[in-house]
C-alpha cells in the first residue's frame, strides 16, 4: 500500500522534554493511524516535526513523497494541522475563524462559501455560527479546529489529541467524523491519550517516552500478549502497587481502574491464578477470563521493556 | 506578495482591535487623560501662588507693592505681618513664598538700592523654581513702574525662555507626550499582540499558511499603524483646541516624520515579540525599552545636557531624541523642513535598520 507519511530514525531532544528518542514507522495512505501515549510520550514533538514546525535533530521524515527538512511549502499546502492547544481567535466568530482559516489558505471566494458551508454542516456547528469562539463548549471548539484544519482539503490530517478535555458524546462525535474523512480517503494520522479511542484506528503506534513500543491494528496488537488476561475483581476497589512484583507463575499483574488484570501462561486456571493474586492483594475475591485490550498491551509493553526495548510484536 | 492576504490578516486584526473594548478605550482615552494630566495638574506655570509679605514698616509704598501683588494672576497675596520667622510663616500661611521689605522700603526707594528678601517653599520643587525664575521679573517691573527708570538691584537669576516667553508648559508637554504615547502605543500593542499569537499557538497556523511572513507583518501592523496616526491627530487636536498649541511649521512634513515615527515603534514591538514568549515579558520589554527612555533621555523631561555624558550617548540612539526634535521644531519654531533633514535622516535609518532587523528575525522564527 501506498504511505503517505514515512519516518525513520526520528529523534529530537529539547531539554529532555516530549522527546524522540529514535522513532520510525509509516502511514499507509487513506487510514486513520492513531498515535497512543501518556503526556510526555513525544507525541506533540513528532506532530510538530511532521507539520514542518519543528526540524528533526536526526532521521528522515517523510511526508508524501516530500521531505520535512527541506521541502515544507508542497508539504504546507498537504497537510491540515490541529495542533494540541486550542489555536484559533477566541474573540473571533465560528464563522469568522473558518473565514479567515479560508483566506490564509488561499481558498478561493468562489469556492470558500459552499466548502465553509460544508464544514459548518458536516461538524453540526451551523447553528453556533455566529457565536464567539471563546464561548464554546470543549468540544464545539474541538470541532471548529478540526474544520479549520479542512478548509482546503488537505489530503493528510495531523490531529494532535483533538479529544482531550472533550465530554464522551461530543467525543463519540467527533471519531464518527473521522471516520467519515476515512470514507472519503483522506489519511488521519490522530493523537490521543485515550485507550478506548485506539481501537476505533485502523492501526496504532504505541508511544512511550520518545520510543515506538508497539504497532499494528488494535487486534493483532491484543493478540501480542503472551498468555491469557484475567480480571480480578473485588467488594471494594483494589491496587497493587505499580512495582510490585508479580506472584511467580502470573506474568504480568496491574491496576486497571479499580480492578486488577492478570496476565498468565496459557492454561492457567481461574481459582489457581486468584489464589496466586490474593498473595499481594488479599481483598481480591471474583476473576473471570477478560478481552486484552490496546491499554494492556501497553502496559504490558512498558511494565516488560520500560520502554527500553521495541518488544517482539 | 499578495494584498489579499494582507487584508485578510489586517481585517482580521481590526475585528480583534474593535472587539476588545477595554483596550481600545485604554487606547483612545491614554493621549486624554495624559494630556489633560499633564496641562493642568502637572503644568509647570503657575497660577495664584500664596504669598506672605513681611512688612515691619506699613507705608503707602509698600501697600501699593502688595496691592500689586495680590492684583497679579500669578500670585495671590494670602497676608501681610509685620514680622516672623519666614519657615514658620510658610507652614502657617501654606504660602509658597514669603517676601520682606525692609524697614525703610519706602526711603529706599527714592535711594536704591532696595533690598527684597525672598523664600521659596523648597518642598514643592517645581513651583519654587517658576517662582524664583517669575517673582523677581515681577518685583523689577513693579518698582521701576513705581520709581521711573531705576532699576533695583536684586539678587536674581535671569531665566529667558526663548520661543515659549510666558513659559506656556503646553508647548513642552505636547510634543514630548506625541512621542512617548505613540511610542508606547505602537510598540507595545504591537509586542503584545504578535506575543498573543505565540501564545495562544494561532501563530503556528498562520506559519503552516499560504502567507509569506511579509504578508503576515503588514496585515498585523497596518491596524496598528492607523491607531498611531489616529493618536497622533487626537493628541494634535487636543493640545490645538484645549491648549492653544498650533502647529507653526509644516502639517505635511509633521505627518511624514510621525509616519516614520510610528513604523520605528512598531517594528521595535515587532522585535521585542520575535525575543520573548509571553504577553507579559512584552509588554515589560516595550514599556522599558520605549516608554521609559522616551520619557526619561529623549529631552522630553529632563534636558539632554543636563545628563551625565553616558547617558547623553545612549539619548542618541532613542528614536524619540530625534522625532522630538522635530516635532519641536515644526510646532514651536515652524522650522524650515531643510534645517530638519538631520533629525529625519537619522530616525529613517533607524526605522529602516529596525524593521528589517524586526522582519529578518520574524521570518527567521517562521
Amino acid at each position: 500500500m501506498q504511505k503517505a507519511i514515512s519516518i525513520e530514525g526520528i529523534a529530537h531532544d529539547h531539554a529532555g522534554e516530549n522527546a524522540l528518542r529514535g522513532v520510525s514507522f509509516s502511514v499507509p495512505s487513506g487510514s486513520l493511524f492513531g498515535i497512543i501515549g501518556a503526556d510526555g510520550a513525544g507525541k506533540s514533538t513528532l506532530f510538530r516535526i511532521l507539520a514542518t514546525l519543528l526540524k528533526p535533530q536526526k532521521g528522515r521524515a517523510q511526508v508524501l513523497q516530500w521531505n520535512v527538512e527541506n521541502e515544507y511549502h508542497p508539504i504546507r499546502a498537504t497537510i491540515g494541522y490541529m495542533p494540541q492547544r486550542f489555536s484559533l481567535y477566541q474573540d473571533l466568530t465560528v464563522w469568522e475563524n473558518l473565514n479567515f482559516a479560508a483566506d490564509i489558505m488561499d481558498i478561493h471566494k468562489r469556492e470558500k462559501f459552499q466548502i465553509l458551508n460544508e464544514l459548518l454542516a458536516f461538524s453540526r456547528l451551523s447553528p453556533a455560527k455566529d457565536r464567539r469562539t471563546g464561548r464554546l463548549s470543549g468540544g464545539m471548539k474541538q470541532k471548529l479546529a478540526l474544520c479549520c484544519a479542512m478548509v482546503r482539503k488537505p489530503k493528510i490530517l495531523l490531529l494532535d489529541e483533538p479529544t482531550v478535555g472533550v465530554d464522551p458524546v461530543t467525543r463519540k462525535d467527533f471519531w464518527d467524523m473521522l471516520a467519515q474523512l476515512r470514507g472519503q480517503g483522506t489519511t488521519t494520522l490522530v493523537s490521543t491519550p485515550y485507550m478506548d479511542e485506539a481501537e476505533l484506528c485502523d492501526e496504532v503506534l504505541l508511544l512511550h517516552q520518545g520510543r515506538v513500543v508497539g504497532q499494528g491494528t488494535p487486534q493483532t496488537l491484543c493478540q501480542t500478549l503472551p498468555g491469557s488476561l484475567w480480571n480480578i475483581h473485588g467488594s471494594e476497589s483494589l491496587h497493587v502497587f505499580a512495582h510490585t512484583e508479580p506472584p511467580f507463575p502470573l506474568i504480568s499483574l496491574y491496576t486497571m481502574g479499580g480492578d486488577l488484570h492478570a496476565l498468565a501462561p496459557k492454561g492457567m486456571e481461574g481459582p489457581q491464578i486468584l489464589a496466586e493474586v490474593q498473595r499481594v492483594c488479599p481483598r481480591a475475591q471474583h476473576i473471570l477470563e477478560a478481552t486484552a485490550r490496546v491499554e494492556d498491551v501497553l502496559l504490558f509493553a512498558l511494565r516488560n521493556g520500560g520502554g527500553k526495548h521495541e518488544p517482539h510484536l | 506578495m499578495n494584498l489579499r492576504f494582507i487584508i485578510a490578516m489586517a481585517s482580521k486584526e481590526f475585528r480583534h482591535i474593535l472587539r476588545d473594548g477595554q483596550t481600545l478605550t485604554i487606547i483612545l482615552s491614554l493621549p486624554v487623560i495624559m494630556m489633560f494630566l499633564f496641562g493642568y495638574a502637572l503644568k509647570s506655570e503657575i497660577d495664584n501662588a500664596r504669598i506672605v509679605l513681611i512688612d515691619p514698616n506699613p507705608s503707602p509704598a509698600s501697600e501699593r507693592l502688595a496691592e500689586a501683588l495680590d492684583a497679579s494672576r500669578l500670585f495671590s497675596l494670602v497676608g501681610v505681618v509685620p514680622g516672623g520667622n519666614p519657615q514658620e510663616l510658610l507652614v502657617e500661611y501654606r504660602a509658597s513664598a514669603i517676601l520682606q521689605v525692609e524697614p525703610g522700603y519706602a526711603n529706599n526707594l527714592q535711594d536704591p538700592p532696595v533690598q527684597i528678601g525672598a523664600w521659596f517653599d523648597g518642598s514643592d520643587p517645581a513651583t519654587a523654581t517658576t517662582l524664583r525664575n517669575s517673582l523677581p521679573a515681577f518685583l523689577r517691573k513693579h518698582l521701576s513702574a513705581i520709581t521711573g527708570n531705576k532699576t533695583p538691584e536684586l539678587v536674581s537669576v535671569n531665566v529667558r525662555f526663548l520661543f515659549n516667553p510666558e513659559q506656556k508648559s503646553a508647548l513642552f508637554f505636547v510634543p514630548g507626550l506625541m512621542a512617548s504615547i505613540l511610542a508606547m502605543i505602537c510598540a507595545l500593542l504591537t509586542s503584545v499582540t504578535v506575543t498573543k499569537e505565540k501564545e495562544s499557538g494561532t501563530l503556528a497556523n498562520l506559519r503552516i499558511s499560504r502567507l509569506h511572513s511579509k504578508e503576515i507583518i503588514i496585515g498585523k501592523l497596518l491596524p496598528y499603524f492607523v491607531i498611531g496616526s489616529v493618536t497622533g491627530i487626537f493628541i494634535l487636536a487636543i493640545g490645538r483646541i484645549a491648549f492653544n498649541v498650533p502647529i507653526n511649521g509644516s502639517v505635511g512634513f509633521l505627518a511624514t516624520a510621525t509616519a516614520i515615527y510610528i513604523v520605528t515603534n512598531l517594528a521595535i514591538g515587532l522585535l521585542i515579540s520575535t525575543v520573548v514568549e509571553k504577553q507579559q515579558h512584552a509588554m515589560l520589554g516595550a514599556l522599558g525599552i520605549t516608554m521609559m527612555p522616551t520619557i526619561m533621555l529623549s529631552g522630553f523631561v529632563f534636558p539632554i545636557a543636563s545628563l551625565p555624558k553616558i547617558l547623553q550617548y545612549l539619548s542618541e540612539i532613542v528614536p524619540a531624541t530625534w522625532y522630538l526634535k522635530i516635532v519641536r521644531g515644526v510646532i514651536l519654531k515652524a522650522a524650515e523642513s531643510s534645517t530638519l533633514s538631520t533629525p529625519i535622516l537619522v530616525l529613517s535609518g533607524m526605522g529602516f535598520v529596525l524593521l528589517i532587523l524586526a522582519s529578518r528575525r520574524f521570518a527567521k522564527e517562521k
